[in-house]
């Protein structure tokens, strides 16, 4: 089990917590696993943890690789499309479907398809529904 | 076309939304979808992780640092992004689909409602969608 230590906590929330968990007979790190449960059921909304995390594990490598060759793929073949997956590149290719099937042969969790270019980050507003969510 | 949908009354009052279905890249995967409008969201798309991960979105994601959602608090956000294919009635239409663990029920912004036009018909709830004629709308099916 991990020990943390954990700042700005609010104290009246502190207060509440310690006076339940007495009422119920539970230590604060019983109350605080349970807490973090609940909180991950409710962030995931429905779908299974474990296999989002070991999605993340993947693109992590596949867009670190990325990181890596991206500019020499922009020297090399601009316009063309790079397929990545397994944190290793599949190739580059004239059309983006001929990418996506390669990533699907490769066995992979997760891959990266994208045309080779210089990119901005393009940044999306999601508005207020997605609070609305949150809260629900 | 021409489609007319009833609202999500789920809430109250209801939301207008869109039922469509929902391709991967490739047409090999589909699903139904239910999106709610939302003028809002600046984005195409927007799904739970459940549903982005059941159609296998995953597969085909751009890099991370080629796109990044922003709340109403302006706080970044992580965002995946990946590609699909949206048909609504007899029209296809690619467009970005983005996912994020924060959300349960989809969402259909600006970036997919300016392909169409859209009323909202508030004493029917319902929501009325056509393509204008000359419309840029990427069309694979025939037109009704």
């Amino acid at each position: 089990m991990a020990t943390i230590a954990i700042k700005n906590v609010d104290e009246r929330l502190h207060r509440q917590i310690k006076a339940l968990a007495s009422l119920r007979g539970k230590k604060m790190g019983e109350v605080v696993n349970e807490a973090l449960r609940l909180w991950i059921l409710l962030t995931a909304k429905g779908a299974s943890m474990d296999d989002w995390m070991k999605l993340e594990e993947e693109a992590r490598n596949d867009n670190a690789v990325y990181s890596r060759e991206e500019s020499t793929l922009r020297a090399s073949h601009p316009g063309e499309y790079v397929a990545l997956a397994n944190g290793r590149l599949l190739g580059t290719y004239d059309t983006a479907k001929k990418a996506y099937a390669e990533v699907l042969n490769a066995g992979a969790r997760h891959g990266i398809v994208t045309r080779i270019e210089e990119k901005q980050t393009k940044v999306i507003d999601l508005g207020w529904s997605v609070m609305e969510q949150l809260s629900q | 076309m021409k489609l007319r949908q009833k609202y999500d009354k789920g809430e109250d009052p209801p939301y207008p939304a869109i039922d469509g279905e929902l391709y991967d890249p490739l047409m090999k995967r589909s699903m139904t979808i239910r999106a709610r409008v939302d003028s809002g969201f600046s984005g195409s798309l927007l799904l739970g992780i459940a549903d982005y991960v059941g159609l296998g979105l995953q597969h085909y994601e751009e890099p991370e640092n080629a796109i990044a959602g922003r709340l109403v608090t302006g706080i970044s956000v992580p965002l995946r992004a990946s590609r699909g294919v949206v048909r609504l009635g007899s029209e296809h239409l690619e467009c970005p689909v983005y996912a994020t663990p924060l959300l349960s029920k989809p969402l259909l912004g600006r970036q997919l409602l300016k392909a169409w036009v859209t009323t909202l018909d508030g004493p029917a709830q319902t929501t009325v969608i056509r393509s204008e004629e000359g419309s840029t709308t990427r069309t694979r099916g025939k037109k009704e």
